[in-house]
């Protein structure tokens, strides 16, 4: 069967970030060209990221990503001209072990017991026909 | 009060079997089923003495005392009922910020863990603000200010845990946009350390070095000794990148008692009843006790 | 266009009551107009004096009074205070006059309600209008509030179809300035819908669209719906039906001329008449697709359409159209594209003519995704079901997936996801609302079914286990026929990946020695695995061990035997250990009453690995279903399978097919099949081949649908048979067994089963008749048995 592409982040129809002019381009000509940017950069707005990404979905398997680019404008703080356009794929992409530390949270946890009962509803859903037929086990479902 | 009787024929909501009795006899009744917590008789008392009195002293501190009551016996929403009629009757009096800091603590205890609905922190958050607000020199704004953090901190957790989701599932861009406003929105909470650490995470996936160099250098800016650092040192490290910020001090990693300190706690017994305000309410003007008409 | 001839006499409802004072009490003055200063109101306020107020303290009214000792005021200020006092809700009347220094305000408070009662509602129960009123014992009494609650009084007559109800707020004073509020009601006569006609229907008859509007005539036998009474909201939704079923059924001109709904003289019901303008049937032109996106091409599109020249107009096919359209355009990664079919209706040839212009839309994308309402389920659960990520383009057709998918979960009453404005213009967020509903079933009942004698069954099934989207099933449940405990749990992403696992563990007593002659006791447990394969079909792989212990006491099996000499030489204790895989196409509209489309299931076990059984069992399913109307539901189903040995072993008696009760109605448990008709004991011996065959129509019942009650018209046809040749043969003579008869027979019944969703839980009756048989089969023709359908 065909895995299927979802198509995630930027799309780039007409107008593609790579094809930003160094030096020619502003942070207005940009927005209005491209619209406004993926993410801006934690603690300097003047760098803009335009992320899009191709994802594989197929059966049971992890989705996997097959295509990324990943497009990083620069901005002179004074004339907002662009400075450096930075294009980087998904090979430039460096595979990380994520930490499995978190910091801890509060708030209540559903009580083991509340989760069974906590909303009990009527009508039974169970299984319980009368497949008394011999030989026939709840196991062959 | 054949009167009632005679004006509507279908019986009071709740029941109204209590004879007209003096209203301090029926205050006085009330606080003791409170005092061997049996909250709901107790409320019966005390609506009673509403009911048969409105305009005593006492009704006022009887709403007050149902609030209470309820509160205990967890029975928020009629808790928070009950101070908003408090605060809508009797607004400008000193007693009232107990009714806004009860109806802020119903909902803080109603606070659920981050991978469900948080619509009772955001209720909790917008109630406590607002006893600091009205009341700035009370003992309860002070608790209302501790209490605060720890709400943006619950908060901050949520947008982490889904941050952290979509980082593990490869939606790296989303997982950007959430610890990004981690960092924007609850910057003074125990979380910006590991937003910060899950952004040099996401950019390295992403291949945007530099821009993982310059959360790394923030994080090890500010928070020099947190083991985020030491571990976003050791990461870049093992990238082949040098992070031009000093050697993390604190290698150790975080205790159990530093993990168990901050988990919250409901103490229900910390939270102070009414308080018994210095003007001991003045014997009722008329004489309660009207013979039975 | 609804316009009544003529407003109803004393139909119209009340004009908004006003509050009339009740006898012997004058009430305070009407609203007062605001004290509108006069003479110089203006200077400095050196001291403000508070009168009239009895409950509410000086300090109170000093912090709501926008004016304070030292200010210099002027009128507006005086004005102002007035009307911030009002906003209050705590007076009736606030009064101030700057005379000399001194701020004069005079107040007089709004009375305290002492309690809320309602007088001469017989329909609508005391607590359904106390719910609707705002007014609260021991809340402030003010008429702003009571002319809200009569108004909302009066509409809830309305919607339950008493149009002509009055209601009339009284007050009762009492001493220490409370009142009792009372809320006199004259429902008036219930106004009906006698009958309903229509003019200018040529192509389909009265009663037709009598069908197709939702309003009904009142009937004696439609007491329990509220459909029969006149609701003029109603009536405009009827004609949006109207409209919707002619331009469905290819009246592209279609124009309703007016309604009209008269009341009867005798006043006790409306005559609605629709009179309409059908217009000539019309087909589908020339159908187009154009485009400016260089990169979609028009011609590809043109065969995603599911409309071809000349078929009979549709509204619903376009709408079908602008989807596929949509979507197809969104594969391509054109997230932000706009679909506008262009009509151009020909009125010569009676076709009308389609051109689907598809053009980049705005660019919009999604910065958060905020999941509300889930009080019980994980965030991750529903935010992994959903089609579209924070950051991605804002699609509509997938957005409108993601709420099915997350509907599909099962968890949720509803679901609704809205735009949310965005942090910037170009962006949205997305709200995703969930209302959860009881995943949890703690069920015990006992019943009594015609086989098992009493039974009592009590289990626990918590189909969203810890918010995490896991089903959790433990159930026991002891007959007189079986005793089981079966604990079953299944994790639908498994590892994070689209992959369901689950396993089950099961203790099973079996006691047929009233049918099959032999009892069994078995133990065991099943390992699953299932997983989409295409975007219909699903395949589930399984390991199942389990060991089974036939007794069949000594006693019997002693010479001459009274139980069937083959079953006591399978005495003993086997271990079967098979691995099996389940291939399934669903293409039906909705798993648990479907109304369309079919379903396909291919199944086989192989035992053999290890343990002492070795056989290899195929079955498969089938069912296709069509829905004429909502009443009228045709299924056919099919199910046949076969189990043969290898190795040179046989299939033992309890591993065999055995047919009858449920799955083929007319006949007993185990009645279809083969059969030692030894006198003595008469024994069902089960087949190694069985195919049965089900066709059922249902029928309206004309009950209302709350009673949840299904009938239909059924026919199952089939046989079962074929034994080993050594099952043939006397197990200690080997001579061959007269007595033991299989043949693969055609049997037949037909009948009426009825399903009730009864508060115990579902019971099924079957009546049936069996047509033809087996001179050997046993047959019974009423049976009363719980099931679930799945």
């Amino acid at each position: 069967c065909a895995p299927t592409n979802m198509f995630q982040g930027f799309q780039a129809i007409e107008a593609k970030p790579q094809d930003v002019k160094v030096g020619e381009d502003t942070k207005s000509t940009v927005m209005s060209r491209l619209g406004s940017p993926s993410t801006v950069s934690t603690f300097d707005p003047n760098v803009w990221f335009y992320v899009s990404q191709v994802t594989q979905v197929q059966s049971f398997y992890h989705p996997k990503v097959v295509r990324r680019d990943v497009v990083a404008l620069t901005f002179n703080k004074d004339d907002e001209k662009v400075v450096n356009v930075a294009t980087l794929s998904l090979k430039d992409g460096r595979v990380i072990a994520y930490n499995g530390r978190e910091t801890p949270t509060r708030g209540r946890e559903l009580s083991i017991l509340e989760q069974l009962l906590g909303n009990l509803g009527q009508g039974s859903l169970l299984n319980n026909n009368q497949d008394l037929t011999p030989g026939s086990r709840p196991g062959q479902r | 009060c054949a009167l009632l009787r005679k004006a509507g024929k279908k019986k009071e909501d709740d029941n109204t079997a209590y004879q007209e009795a003096p209203v301090d006899q029926l205050y006085a009744a009330g606080a003791a089923k409170l005092d061997s917590h049996q909250w709901s008789e107790g409320i019966v008392y005390f609506k009673e003495v509403e009911r048969q009195h409105p305009y005593s002293e006492w009704s006022r501190r009887a709403i007050l005392m149902q609030a209470y009551a309820h509160y205990e016996a967890n029975q928020y929403d009629e808790a928070v009922a009950d101070s908003n009629r408090f605060a809508e009757l009797y607004p400008g009096n000193p007693t009232a910020a107990y009714a806004y800091y009860l109806k802020a603590e119903c909902y803080f205890e109603q606070i659920v863990d981050v991978g469900r609905d948080q619509s009772s922190t955001q209720q909790a958050l917008v109630a406590m603000q607002e006893v600091e607000r009205r009341f700035p020199n009370t003992e309860y704004a002070l608790d209302a200010k501790l209490k605060i953090d720890m709400i943006n901190d619950q908060l901050a957790g949520k947008e982490m845990a889904i941050g952290r989701w979509y980082l593990r599932q490869g939606d790296t861009l989303s997982s950007i946009g959430r610890f990004k406003y981690v960092v924007d929105h609850f910057q003074t909470t125990s979380h910006t350390p590991e937003a910060l650490y899950r952004l040099v995470e996401a950019y390295l996936t992403l291949g945007a070095v530099d821009e993982a160099k310059r959360n790394a250098a923030v994080l090890g800016y500010n928070f020099p000794g947190d083991q985020w650092y030491a571990d976003a040192y050791k990461l870049m490290q093992s990238k082949g990148l040098h992070p031009d910020t000093p050697e993390p001090t604190n290698t150790k990693p975080h205790g159990f008692f530093h993990k168990a300190v901050n988990v919250l706690t409901f103490h229900k017994d910390q939270t102070p009843a009414p308080p018994k305000d210095d003007t001991a309410p003045a014997a009722p003007a008329q004489p309660a006790a009207q013979p039975k008409a | 266009q609804t316009a009544p001839a003529g407003p109803p006499p004393g139909a119209a409802p009340a004009p908004p009551a006003a509050v009339t004072p009740a006898p012997g009490a004058p009430l305070v003055p009407g609203a007062p107009a605001p004290a509108n200063a006069v003479g110089e109101q203006s200077g400095v306020v050196e001291r403000i004096v508070i009168q009239g107020n009895v409950r509410i303290e000086q300090d109170t009214i000093l912090s709501y009074l926008p004016i304070q000792v030292g200010d210099r005021i002027g009128p507006a200020q005086i004005d102002l205070g007035v009307k911030t006092l009002f906003k209050t809700d705590l007076f009736s009347d606030v009064n101030i006059q700057l005379v000399g220094g001194e701020l004069d305000v005079r107040v007089a408070e709004n009375p305290i309600i002492n309690q809320v009662v309602f007088e001469g509602n017989d329909n609508l129960k005391d607590d359904k209008l106390r719910d609707e009123v705002t007014v609260r014992p021991r809340g402030i009494f003010t008429k702003g509030k009571v002319q809200g609650d009569v108004q909302r009084i009066v509409e809830l007559y309305r919607r339950s179809g008493r149009i002509s109800v009055t209601v009339t707020p009284k007050i009762v004073e009492l001493p220490q300035k409370r009142v009792d509020l009372i809320f006199e009601i004259n429902e008036g006569p219930k106004s009906g819908i006698t009958r309903i006609n229509f003019i200018g229907n040529k192509q389909f008859s009265d009663n037709d669209l009598r069908g197709v509007v939702v309003t009904r005539e009142s009937r004696i036998y439609r007491f329990l719906s509220s459909n029969d009474n006149y609701d003029p909201d109603r009536l405009d939704y009827d004609q949006e039906q109207l409209r919707k079923f002619y331009r469905n059924h290819g009246f592209y001109d279609f124009r309703i001329i007016n309604t009209v709904a008269e009341l009867a003289p005798d006043k006790n019901g409306f005559a609605v008449t629709y009179t309409i303008d059908e217009g000539p049937k019309y087909h589908f032109g020339k159908v187009k697709v154009e485009t400016q996106l260089k990169k979609l091409n028009g011609a590809v599109l043109q065969q995603l359409l599911p409309i071809r020249e000349g078929q009979l107009y549709e509204d619903k096919k376009i709408e079908d159209a602008t989807d596929a359209l949509t979507f197809a355009a969104g594969a391509a990664g054109f997230a932000f594209v706009d679909v506008e079919p262009h009509y151009t209706p020909n009125r010569q040839t009676r076709t009308v003519d389609l051109t689907f212009n598809v053009k980049e839309g705005p660019r919009v994308y999604i910065d958060r995704i905020d999941i509300v309402g889930n009080t019980r389920t994980l965030d991750p659960v529903i935010r992994r079901e959903l089609q579209v990520t924070e950051g991605d383009a804002y699609n509509r057709v997938l957005v409108d997936r993601s709420k099915n998918q997350v509907k599909a979960l099962g968890f949720f009453k509803d679901v609704d996801i809205t735009q949310i404005p965005g942090s910037a213009p170009d962006r949205t967020g997305l709200q995703v609302k969930v209302t959860e509903q009881p995943t949890g079933e703690l069920s015990f009942s006992a019943g009594y079914s015609s086989i098992d004698k009493l039974v009592l069954d009590l289990g626990v099934s918590e189909r969203d286990f810890r918010g995490r989207g896991q089903d959790l099933r433990a159930e026991a449940s002891i007959g007189s026929l079986r005793q089981q405990i079966s604990v079953s749990f299944t994790e639908p992403r498994f590892l994070g990946r689209n992959l369901s696992a689950g396993s089950d563990l099961y203790v099973t007593k079996y006691d047929f020695s009233q049918y099959a002659g032999y009892n069994t006791a078995s133990i065991g447990g099943a390992l699953r695995l299932g997983f989409a394969v295409g975007s219909y079909s699903s395949l589930q792989l399984r390991y199942n061990l389990h060991s089974d212990d036939v007794q069949v006491d000594s006693s019997l099996c002693g010479n001459p035997p009274s139980v069937s000499p083959i079953l006591c030489a399978e005495r003993g204790h086997t271990i079967t250990s098979l691995v099996g895989y389940t291939l399934r196409w669903d293409h039906r509209n909705d798993p648990f009453n479907p109304t369309r489309g079919f379903f396909t299931e291919f199944s086989q076990d192989f035992a053999g690995l290890g343990g002492s059984v070795k056989y290899v069992r195929s079955e498969a399913k089938g069912g296709w279903y069509h829905g004429f109307t909502p009443d009228w539901i045709f299924s056919a189903t099919l199910n046949t399978g076969y189990i043969g040995g290898w190795g040179g072993s046989n299939v033992l008696v309890n591993d065999r097919f055995y047919v009858g009760g449920n799955d083929f109605r007319g006949f007993q448990i185990a009645g279809v099949g083969p059969r030692d008709t030894t006198p003595a004991y008469n024994q069902a011996l089960g087949g190694k081949f069985k195919a049965v065959a089900s066709l059922e129509q249902t029928f309206p019942d004309f009950l209302p649908e709350q009673y949840g009650i299904r009938t239909a018209f059924f026919t199952d046809v089939g046989t079962a048979g074929l034994l080993d040749a050594h099952d043939l043969r006397d197990p200690i003579t080997h001579a061959l067994e007269p007595r033991i008869r299989d043949n693969l027979a055609f049997r037949a019944s037909a009948g009426i089963s009825v399903w009730w969703k009864s508060p115990l839980g579902p019971i099924r009756i079957d009546l049936s008749d069996v047509l033809s048989k087996a001179s050997y089969d046993r047959t019974e023709n009423f049976r009363f048995s719980t099931s679930t359908r799945f």
